[in-house]
């Protein structure tokens, strides 16, 4: 009797188990994103399409042990992905082989089917290198894939400050979603923000990257949406007027406290300088950096 | 039957037209080796004919099979199971009664 059988994609039934593994996997890991079911919904709905896109190792009673996932080719391109400056072709997001309790032996197993079954599942789709983002304090994750000739693509610096609520919380509402209009009219007007439509706001709450549960507004001055997990909270959203800018930045502060964190943190890219610069003057800094691995495609 | 190895199925692969097999042996003396080994469809029915024996079962009497024939036998990394009865010819009187 093996000790795994790895298998592939079958039905949504898949998703809860795959989420559930994937917070048990990461719950010791600093600043992993927390993710939601309906962001895993709305990607295996794609491995509908390719049932190779995921592979799960069940263990004989059935229970889950560990996955892998990828997904479908995108173009990388400079300006939308940001350095390395020159294209780098078709990249598939390739995810890392989660096991639960932890078990090396089956990372390696996982990984290395996952590899090679590729090449099948995305046969019909230019590929030019896989890609993975971890956090740059996950040093284990990080070794496991250098072995295997990954190489460091891109850095995303995390920048943090303790979460805290000074003087009377703000009151704060809910952003709805037949709301989505007005805060891309407050994206616009914020100086340190890439502008951002309706529609992809939209995409991103129906799609799981932004928890409409968790987006709120402060009035006409601002808005932001945050992702707790332990005692960090991601800022995932952040649009203000410039006058709204330090009272949203508080409100949001405040808010990451209130849900238990102790601390703050916003992702920035290389073309959002002055959401940098903006975050600096108000005491922000380097807490962790989002790195970006790459290796040449089979 | 006794055999001085132990042979252990990490993980089962269904793969066109056949399994693929993630195996640790590990024989008195030696360090422990693993070994990626493919059995097909034909090669599962060959073995286990009507019988309703698992693949995982086969591929577990092959590899025993194997090394109780030949214990010095130095297998390949990644090898598919048909191959084994190249290395011992009267392998399937090996296999069969494993089963």
């Amino acid at each position: 009797m093996p000790d795994w059988t790895i298998r592939p994609f079958r039905s949504m039934a898949d998703a809860a188990p795959q989420y559930a593994l994937w917070l048990e996997a990461t719950a010791h890991l600093p600043r992993a994103w927390r993710s939601c079911l309906r962001n895993v919904e709305h990607q295996l709905a794609q491995a509908a399409a390719a049932p190779g896109c995921r592979l799960y190792a069940e263990r004989p009673d059935g229970s889950l042990a560990g996955y892998i996932g990828v997904h479908p080719p995108f173009e990388w391109s400079p300006a939308a992905h940001g350095p390395p400056s020159e294209p780098l072709g078709w990249a598939i997001p390739f995810g890392f082989p989660w096991t639960f309790p932890r078990d090396p032996s089956l990372e390696v197993v996982l990984y290395d089917e996952m590899a090679r079954s590729i090449p099948k599942t995305f046969a019909a789709s230019r590929r030019d290198i896989y890609i993975q983002r971890f956090r740059e304090t996950w040093t284990e994750h990080i070794s496991f894939l250098t072995a295997r000739r990954w190489r460091t693509l891109k850095r995303l610096p995390l920048l943090g400050n303790a979460a805290e609520v000074r003087g009377v919380p703000p009151k704060l509402s809910p952003v709805r979603m037949s709301e989505l209009q007005s805060i891309a009219e407050l994206a616009a007007s914020d100086p340190t923000a890439t502008d951002v439509t309706a529609e992809q706001l939209r995409a991103r709450c129906e799609g799981g990257w932004l928890d409409p549960d968790a987006f709120w507004r402060l009035g006409d001055r601002g808005a932001f949406a945050l992702e707790p997990r332990s005692r960090h909270a991601a800022v995932t959203a952040f649009f203000a007027t410039p006058e709204g800018w330090d009272d949203t930045l508080a409100a949001a502060s405040a808010h990451a406290a209130a849900l238990g964190a102790r601390e703050i943190y916003f992702t920035v890219e290389p073309h959002e300088q002055p959401l940098r610069d903006a975050l600096a003057a108000r005491g922000y800094t380097e807490v962790d950096a989002g790195v970006y691995y790459a290796r040449d495609a089979d | 039957m006794p055999h001085a190895a132990t042979v252990h199925i990490r993980s089962e692969t269904e793969v066109p037209q056949g399994w693929r097999y993630v195996i640790d042996i590990d024989r008195d003396g030696q360090p422990p080796t693993t070994h990626r080994v493919r059995l097909s469809w034909v090669d599962h029915n060959h073995w286990a004919g009507e019988r309703p024996f698992p693949p995982s079962r086969v591929v577990q009497a092959l590899l025993e099979s194997l090394l109780d024939a030949d214990p010095g036998i130095e297998l390949p990394e990644r090898f598919d199971a048909a191959t084994a009865r190249r290395w011992v010819e009267d392998i399937d009187a090996h296999v069969l009664p494993r089963l």
